[in-house]
């Protein structure tokens, strides 16, 4: 089963508000397209071998056995009692993505921060492949397919 | 006789405990696997320091970590940087009064807040979190945890860290004192990731009221799906973008100014 969200900007500032399934796989993704990540920042950390980590007060990002794995850091948000991330991480939900996957998808955000669309649909596929759609088409074909959403809902 | 007294002692734990300077009364509110850690100085610094429940906690906590340490044989250099990262982050009792002063002066001044609920040490002092490699023989980073405001500088005037790479915002959003930078603690602790500072020409009281009344100037709700907190979008009235973090509890639990007012300059 496929899972979307999507982010509709704000046009008079300019910021993106999310929509859709209230969930940590939603949020660890979105987090990739905020404030806390430059330009550039997570493809240069992934062309760096030796580099295995990376992240934010939010997310925990690490290459491992081959893949992506992004970790929900907000349920520890604010808790001073944990000793270090990697304890977190003993507890945190995860998302796991493949390396090719992850490329993409960096260089379509690249494109989409710059180009602002109204609205970017987050898909995940079956196989936990993450797409960005933004071809208005695309977006209909979704809805038409069952994944439906009013983008009108708030 | 004193003399032959730590002599004797030297290698025993009772030796550890004089060096350390560590009593007996506080290593028995401890489980004995948090021993060796308590023993060592900064252990010994922090166990002096607790007065909360939750400090309590992070010790055991980290006492824990300390031991996996050991027993991975990380180099004495990585868990030296562990535990100063610790040491850093306890809050000094002249800074925890300054900060319960300033909530007492904003509450005072500002009546129409008194249900308003903010976690100011969060915003005030910084809090260290190591990320170890997955084969514990090295730290991948440290992440700043918190930390968006240093009155008048002081705490930099101390020598507790070093701004970095600093960029002050745009005039156009009311931003040009505030900035954004990097973070050097020595030592090798480095904070590259670049977080967002209120002006340090601010007091903390004028921070909250800040803090405060962007909060009736909600401009969108930014909290992305699954987040277990509240998330917006804020500006206050000379004009800077804001976000300001609530949890469930409708406590502020994060508030500092958006990368929005940087993000020309970057």
């Amino acid at each position: 089963m496929k899972l979307y969200a999507f982010m509709e900007k704000n046009k008079e500032y300019d910021v993106y508000r999310s929509k859709g399934l209230n969930d940590y796989r939603f949020f660890i993704i979105l987090q990739l397209f905020g404030y806390d990540f430059r330009s550039g920042e997570l493809l240069a950390w992934l062309d760096d071998e030796k580099k295995e980590s990376i992240g934010s007060e939010w997310v925990n990002i690490e290459k491992e056995r081959g893949k992506i794995v992004l970790y929900d850091l907000s349920p520890f948000f604010g808790d001073d009692t944990y000793s270090s991330i990697n304890s977190m991480l003993e507890e945190a939900e995860s998302f796991e993505m493949s390396v090719e996957n992850f490329r993409e998808v960096l260089q379509k955000w690249e494109e989409l921060r710059t180009s602002r669309p109204d609205i970017i649909l987050i898909v995940i596929h079956e196989d936990n492949h993450l797409s960005l759609e933004i071809d208005p088409s695309v977006i209909q074909q979704y809805q038409d397919a069952g994944y439906a959403f009013d983008s009108n809902k708030k | 006789m004193l003399t032959n007294l730590f002599t004797q002692a030297q290698g025993s734990v009772a030796g550890e405990m004089i060096k350390s300077g560590i009593a007996q009364t506080i290593l028995s509110q401890y489980p004995e696997q948090c021993h060796s850690f308590l023993l060592t100085d900064i252990g010994s610094k922090i166990a002096k320091s607790i007065k909360q429940d939750y400090e309590k906690k992070r010790l055991i906590n980290v006492a824990r970590q300390y031991n996996k340490l050991l027993a991975n044989q990380m180099s004495q250099e990585k868990i030296d940087i562990f535990c100063k990262c610790h040491e850093i982050s306890i809050v000094p009792d002249t800074v925890c009064s300054r900060i319960e002063q300033a909530s007492i002066n904003f509450y005072n001044n500002n009546n129409e807040y008194q249900d308003l609920k903010i976690q100011t040490k969060h915003i005030f002092y910084p809090n260290l979190k190591v990320k170890f490699n997955a084969d514990y023989q090295n730290i991948a980073r440290v992440e700043l945890n918190g930390f968006h405001h240093d009155e008048f500088a002081t705490l930099e005037g101390s020598g507790l860290f070093t701004f970095l790479n600093k960029v002050y915002g745009s005039t156009a959003f009311g931003a040009e004192e505030c900035f954004i930078a990097g973070l050097d603690f020595g030592d090798g602790i480095i904070v590259d990731k670049v977080k967002t500072f209120f002006s340090s020409n601010w007091s903390k009281e004028k921070v909250l009221e800040v803090i405060a009344n962007a909060l009736n100037n909600v401009i969108e709700d930014v909290t992305e799906l699954g987040n277990p907190n509240k998330k917006y979008l804020c500006r206050s009235a000379s004009k800077l973008f804001l976000e300001i973090i609530i949890d469930k509890n409708n406590s502020i639990i994060s508030a500092y100014p958006s990368m929005k007012n940087f993000q020309e300059l970057q």
